[in-house]
């Protein structure tokens, strides 16, 4: 899992000490080792030397000092002070270790840092008491700084928290890969190099025929500026305003559900690998002012979900999160097309046409669930620099406030937000995709696959006889073009026709 | 009926195990090794001792039959890891509650005298125990043996926890000092 150069650490602290603008805590070893001091001090002159990554100047520094195992060749002392300080745990690795310590409350971990060195690393890894806090207190966390003190500020809180509850200590002897990467995931900042490639279409001003015909019906994905002109949200939306309407309304934030006070609290302070993401399918049935303040966009009118009225699965979402949140690797449910607009702040995002499995990605043969074991920012760490060898490129673009993203039925796609950001979007069925989401909805193992709502074999009965009934013939028809479509065409991959000069003028077949 | 497949397995000292395909598919590893192809020749286990296997299937024939209804009933003690957070579009509803009837009051029961004793092991056999179910990819032994390991630890001093895994203190004082005062809640 872990693929860091070895001299990544030392290039990462020379950057730290470049970037951070708050002094860092005085040390205890530190201290009691005027040698270490002087090492310290003449890489700081050495200045900035290779590419290495850039940490987020705010990043925690409950490292604790902590160090990737190829650390432990290169230094000058020979012992990793894991070995004395788990005892007989040493023989498991992290991860396990990590497993047992997820069965002990708080207090029982509060405990167990004091009991060697190595026990202080494990027991202030965030991710244990970030389990806590959500297991104990689900959405009402008012969130300090670190998942830790939000433990400790609420259970105890007569205990004073020092210094938004990052610790002092470092332990400069332990050397652990995995407790290492997890901090680097937490603190790295997007290379510059992952947001260079820009290769989408972009365009302004187009008609619904021309969207059509260029982009939906061929399935291929586009950004669409300048239409959402007669946005309120795009004025209105704020922090400020958006706590102001929902007050106490709570939206859907991972496994919990949180006021926007709360979520927003967290999403300011919070640095970590996988931070919660707000996602909310009824936002605009919770506060439906929120959904007056913007208009779906003239390409995406089309809707056939909803002759099932309320009983269509979920189709709307609106989206907030912090830098480095949000999604990776996925194909969108039930066969739907989506769009995406950006709000506030800014969105990257890496999509594969259907038939290209992304690096790193692992779908189930059924196609029920997606394997995709590393977080996003460690799949541009490991596997972005794979695509730029491949023949077949993802598409890539950054998103920004005012622009709308098409993606396309079946197309793999990762979003990250480069900073915090707010964004609506929605899935939905034109005539275009109908076809592909019946079949979809007809498959053998439906009851796993459909998403969105709770009614999941039967969804496909349910809305064929409902089109049927609103729109009678339009299935057949629409089957039957498919079938003379795809009978007449051989069916070139997305790939052959994106280096076809004559873009456009192929069929990107349904079904395939 | 066919008779149930007889699958060969090797420990990594060298002794080899006949077990029925049924009992050794709760083992995703293995499972996977056999819908791989590699079921009928011999499946070496380069990271399983002949020491520890035999526990893990008694834990294995344990739990053949009972491998569904055992999901079900433990929902409620498993550890939920976070999920990612691609999923919350797929929204994947929760595997509703299975009411408890005095049948399977009476099941569960059994079970968990047949877990106290199974796990009245010392620390080598828990520790070997969670390696082999780890590499194994066997969940319900995972996390049966983490929780018994946390068991270990919950409640004790630190002292007492020292002595029971065998660990050096390596704080200088100062350092101790510090930790204990940022921890000092945790003794109240």
């Amino acid at each position: 899992m872990l693929s860091c150069k070895r001299n990544v650490l030392s290039q990462i602290m020379k950057r730290t000490k470049k970037n951070k603008k708050k002094l860092r805590k005085k040390t205890l070893i530190r201290n009691q080792n005027p040698q270490f001091e002087e090492e310290e001090s003449a890489a700081e002159e050495e200045g900035d030397r290779g590419e290495g990554f850039s940490l987020k100047s705010s990043a925690p520094s409950h490292s604790h000092g902590v160090q990737p195992l190829g650390n432990l060749f290169l230094s000058p002392s020979t012992s990793n002070s894991r070995i004395t300080g788990l005892g007989n745990l040493r023989i498991l690795t992290d991860e396990l270790v990590l497993d047992i310590l997820g069965f002990l409350g708080g207090s029982h971990l509060g405990v167990l840092a004091t009991v060697s060195k190595s026990f202080y690393v494990f027991c202030n890894h965030e991710p244990l008491w970030r389990n806590l806090v959500l297991e104990h207190l689900k959405g009402d966390f008012f969130f300090n700084g670190s998942w830790k003190s939000t433990y400790i500020s609420a259970f105890y809180p007569s205990f004073p928290v020092l210094n938004n509850g990052s610790s002092d200590l470092k332990v400069r002897d332990f050397y652990s890969d995995y407790l290492f990467q997890s901090w680097l995931c937490a603190s790295l900042e997007m290379k510059r190099e992952w947001l260079e490639r820009d290769n989408i279409e972009r365009r302004r001003g187009i008609s619904v025929e021309e969207f059509i015909l260029n982009f939906e019906e061929p399935n291929k994905p586009v950004l669409l500026e300048g239409c959402l002109e007669n946005w309120a949200a795009l004025e209105k939306w704020d922090k400020e305003y958006l706590t102001e309407v929902c007050r106490d309304v709570r939206f859907s934030v991972g496994p919990v559900e949180m006021k926007l006070e709360d979520y927003f609290r967290y999403a300011d302070r919070v640095r970590e690998e996988r931070p919660l993401y707000l996602f909310d399918p009824k936002f605009a049935e919770k506060v439906p002012i929120l959904g007056s303040d913007y208009k779906i966009p003239l390409y995406f009118r089309e809707d056939l979900f909803s002759v099932l009225g309320g009983e269509r699965p979920d189709y709307r979402w609106v989206i907030i999160g912090p830098a480095g949140s949000g999604s990776s690797f996925h194909i969108d449910p039930n066969s739907t097309s989506a769009w995406n607009a950006v709000i506030k702040g800014s969105k990257k995002w890496v999509l594969f046409p259907p038939d290209v499995v992304p690096p790193g990605v692992h779908p189930s043969p059924d196609g029920a669930e997606v394997a995709c074991p590393v977080s996003i920012i460690e799949w541009f760490m490991n596997f972005y620099g794979a695509t730029r060898d491949w023949k077949k490129r993802p598409i890539e673009c950054v998103c920004k406030a005012g622009e709308v993203i098409f993606v396309p039925n079946g197309w793999w796609h990762l979003v990250i937000n480069l900073e915090e950001s707010i964004a609506i979007t929605q899935n939905y069925v034109s005539r275009r995709n109908l076809v592909n989401v019946l079949d979809f909805l007809k498959r053998p193992n439906a009851s796993e696959l459909v998403s969105g709502t709770m009614d999941r074999t039967n969804l496909y009965d349910k809305f064929s006889s409902a089109i049927e009934a609103t729109f009678p013939g339009t299935i057949d028809q629409l089957v039957s073009k498919a079938e003379e479509t795809a009978a007449k065409q051989k069916k070139p991959s997305f790939w052959e026709s994106v280096t076809d000069a004559k873009v456009g003028q192929f069929k990107f077949s349904f079904g395939s | 009926m066919a008779s149930p497949k007889v699958i060969v397995l090797r420990t990594c000292d060298g002794e080899t195990f006949e077990v029925d395909e049924s009992v050794v598919y709760v083992s995703e590893t293995i499972k996977n090794m056999i819908e791989d192809g590699c079921g009928d020749g011999v499946i070496p286990l380069p990271n399983v001792s002949s020491k520890i296997f035999p526990k893990v299937i008694e834990y294995c024939k344990k739990h053949v039959s009972d491998f569904e209804s055992l999901k079900k009933t433990s929902n409620g003690d498993e550890k939920e890891k976070d999920k990612d957070d691609d999923s919350s579009k797929k929204g994947k509803e929760a595997v509703p509650d299975v009411e408890e009837d005095a049948e399977e009051k009476a099941r569960v029961e059994e079970l968990k005298e047949w877990e106290t004793t199974y796990m009245d092991i010392d620390q080598q056999v828990l520790f070997d125990l969670l390696q082999a179910a780890n590499y194994l990819n066997i969940k319900g032994l995972l996390l049966m043996a983490a929780e018994k390991a946390a068991s270990m630890i919950r409640g004790k001093t630190p002292e007492q926890i020292r002595e029971t895994f065998n660990i050096k203190n390596d704080f200088t004082p100062e350092e101790y000092e510090e930790v204990r005062r940022e921890n000092a809640w945790a003794f109240e």
